[in-house]
C-alpha cells in the first residue's frame, strides 16, 4: 500500500497495513465506519482487514472494527493536525491528501440558515485511492484536433466509468503538447478538486506544464474568472449541466476559448434530454462528443461523435 | 598589597554576579516576549491564513529564534512523519527534556508546557479562543515581571555588593 495512505491510519494499524500485499492499481477504496469492519474495495470485491494475522480476507469474521479513537486519530493525520485549515473542505464533505487521494467524510452536520456550518463527530470515512491513468486518452487526442487547436469537446459516460480520468489525461497531453499540436494554455476549474486534486493549492495529479488550476470554485463563476485572469486557450471543467454552467461556457466560446468538459449520461439520447445541454447541442457548440463505456472485461472503450451527433468511429 | 588585590577581585566577582543576574532577567523577559509573539502569530495564522500546523510551526521556528527554534524543529520532525497521536504529550516531553535552555520560572514554564494543548486539533474557533486565554496568562506574567524588575535589579545589585563586602571583611 502507498505510504501516504498508510500514514493516515492510526499508529497501531500501520505495521499491519505495511505488510499487506495489495496490487498497486487494484485498490479502489477503503471504507471506515465506527464499530464496523474496515472494508477494502479491490477490483469490485470487498476484503476485510484481519489485524491478528496481518492480512486481508474476504471472510468478515474476526475482521478489525474501527473505533471512535481510531477515527479521531485519522482525522488528525488526514488534516495534518490542522482541522482549522481544512474546515471549508470538511464542510464540503471531502479532503484531498498528498498523492491526490480523496477522503470523503460523513458525521454530524451543524446547519446555519440552510447552509452547512460545520461537520463534527466524523464517524464515516471513504478513502478513494487516486489513480492517474497516464496515457489513457492518447488515442482520443487525434480526434479532437482541429487546425492548430481542438474542437469543443464533451466526455460523456455514466458514473464510475472514468470521465474525469480521461479529462485529466486529455488536459495533460494538450498542456504538454505533441508533434501534431503545440502545448496549450489550459485553465482548469476544479470545483470538487477531482481533476487536479489540489492540496493547499498544489496539484497532486499531473495536469501538464501549461495548466492553471482554480480549485474549489463554482464552475460558472470560475470559468469567467479564469477567462479574465489567465487568458486560457482551453477551459476544462468537470460535470457541467446547470444553466449557469452553460451560460459561462457560451461566454467562453464567444471569447474564442475552447472547452473540454464532462457530463453524466449513459448515451447520446440521454444527453439530448438534458435541457441546457440539448440547447448547446442544437447550436452545435461542441464539435466532438466522446462516449465512454465499460466493456465486459472492465476495459474502457470510446465512441466519437461530431457536432451533428453523427458517429465518427 | 595581596589583601587589596584579593578585595578587588572579590568586588569584581560581585559586580560580575550582579551583571549575570540582570542579564538573566533580560533573557527571561526576551523569552516571555517570544512566547507572546508565538501566540500572536499562531492566532493570526489560524484565523486569517489557515496555514497547516507543520508550515505554521516552521515559520514560528524561523521567526522566534533561540531557544525555541530547536525545540519547534524537533517537534516538527514527529509531526511530519505523522507519528504522534497526542500532540500535547509530545510537546511536554520535548520541553521537559530541554528545561535547562529556558530561564523561565516554574509558573512561566508551566504555561509554556500547557501551550501544547493549543496544538491539539479541534475546530478553528475553539483553538483561537484558547490562544486568547494563554495570551492573557503570558501578558499577566510580563506585566508582573516589569513591575518587579526595578526592585529585583536593586536587590541583585545590593546582595552581590554586600555579599562581596562581607566576604572581604571576613577574610580581612
Amino acid at each position: 500500500m502507498r505510504e501516504e495512505i498508510i500514514h493516515i491510519f492510526p499508529l497501531h494499524l500501520r505495521e499491519t497495513l505495511k505488510n499487506l500485499v495489495v496490487p498497486e492499481d487494484a485498490l479502489e477504496e477503503i471504507r471506515i465506519r465506527i464499530g464496523q469492519p474496515i472494508i477494502f474495495h479491490i477490483e469490485n470485491e470487498e476484503w476485510y482487514l484481519k489485524k491478528e494475522i496481518k492480512r486481508l480476507e474476504k471472510n468478515r469474521e474476526h475482521a478489525y472494527c474501527a473505533t471512535a479513537e481510531d477515527l479521531r486519530n485519522m482525522i488528525k493525520f488526514i488534516s495534518s493536525y490542522s482541522i482549522y485549515a481544512y474546515e471549508d473542505e470538511m464542510k464540503r464533505g471531502f479532503l484531498t491528501i498528498q498523492g491526490g487521494h480523496r477522503i470523503g467524510m460523513a458525521g454530524q452536520v451543524v446547519m446555519d440558515g440552510g447552509n452547512i456550518r460545520s461537520m463534527s463527530h466524523i464517524s464515516f470515512l471513504n478513502i478513494r485511492v487516486a489513480k492517474e491513468k497516464k496515457g489513457c486518452a492518447k488515442d482520443i487526442i487525434p480526434h479532437l484536433i482541429y487546425r492548430d487547436t481542438i474542437y469543443n469537446t464533451l466526455f460523456i459516460s455514466p458514473p464510475g466509468v472514468g470521465k474525469t480520468t480521461y479529462l485529466r489525461d486529455t488536459i495533460r497531453i494538450l498542456s504538454c503538447g505533441s508533434k501534431e499540436l503545440e502545448g496549450k494554455r489550459i485553465s482548469i476549474i476544479d470545483e470538487r478538486s477531482e481533476i487536479a486534486a489540489c492540496r493547499q493549492g498544489i496539484p497532486q495529479n499531473d495536469v501538464g506544464p501549461r495548466s492553471d488550476v482554480l480549485d474549489g470554485c463554482l464552475k460558472s463563476s470560475g470559468m469567467l474568472l479564469m477567462l479574465r485572469s489567465m487568458a486560457p486557450q482551453i477551459l476544462a471543467v468537470d460535470e457541467i449541466g446547470s444553466r449557469e454552467d452553460c451560460y459561462a461556457i457560451e461566454q467562453a466560446i464567444y471569447c474564442g476559448c475552447r472547452i473540454i468538459g464532462t457530463v453524466h449520461a449513459y448515451d447520446i439520447r440521454e444527453l439530448s434530454q438534458k435541457i441546457y445541454i440539448r440547447e448547446m447541442l442544437r447550436q452545435q457548440m461542441f464539435g466532438r462528443l466522446i462516449l465512454l463505456e465499460k466493456g465486459e472485461t472492465g476495459r474502457r472503450k470510446f465512441t466519437v461523435y461530431d457536432g451533428n451527433l453523427e458517429k465518427l468511429c | 598589597m595581596l589583601k587589596i588585590l584579593g578585595s578587588v577581585c572579590i568586588l569584581i566577582a560581585a559586580v560580575g554576579g550582579s551583571i549575570g543576574c540582570m542579564r538573566r532577567l533580560r533573557e527571561q523577559e526576551r523569552q516571555l516576549l517570544a512566547i507572546k509573539e508565538m501566540l500572536v502569530t499562531l492566532e493570526n495564522q489560524m484565523e486569517y491564513v489557515g496555514l497547516p500546523m507543520g508550515d505554521l510551526l516552521r515559520e514560528l521556528a524561523e521567526k522566534t529564534g533561540e531557544p525555541f527554534d530547536e525545540m519547534l524543529m524537533e517537534f516538527l520532525e514527529y509531526l511530519d512523519r505523522k507519528q504522534v497521536e497526542k500532540l500535547s504529550v509530545l510537546w511536554r516531553e520535548i520541553l521537559l527534556r530541554r528545561r535547562k535552555e529556558y530561564v523561565l520560572n516554574r509558573e512561566e514554564f508551566e504555561i509554556l508546557m500547557d501551550m501544547g494543548r493549543l496544538l491539539e486539533p479541534t475546530d478553528g474557533k475553539s483553538q483561537i479562543a484558547s490562544i486568547e486565554l494563554y495570551k492573557n496568562r503570558i501578558d499577566e506574567r510580563i506585566r508582573k515581571m516589569w513591575e518587579e524588575r526595578a526592585g529585583k535589579q536593586k536587590v541583585y545589585q545590593s546582595i552581590c555588593l554586600m555579599g562581596g563586602l562581607v566576604l572581604i571583611i571576613i577574610l580581612l
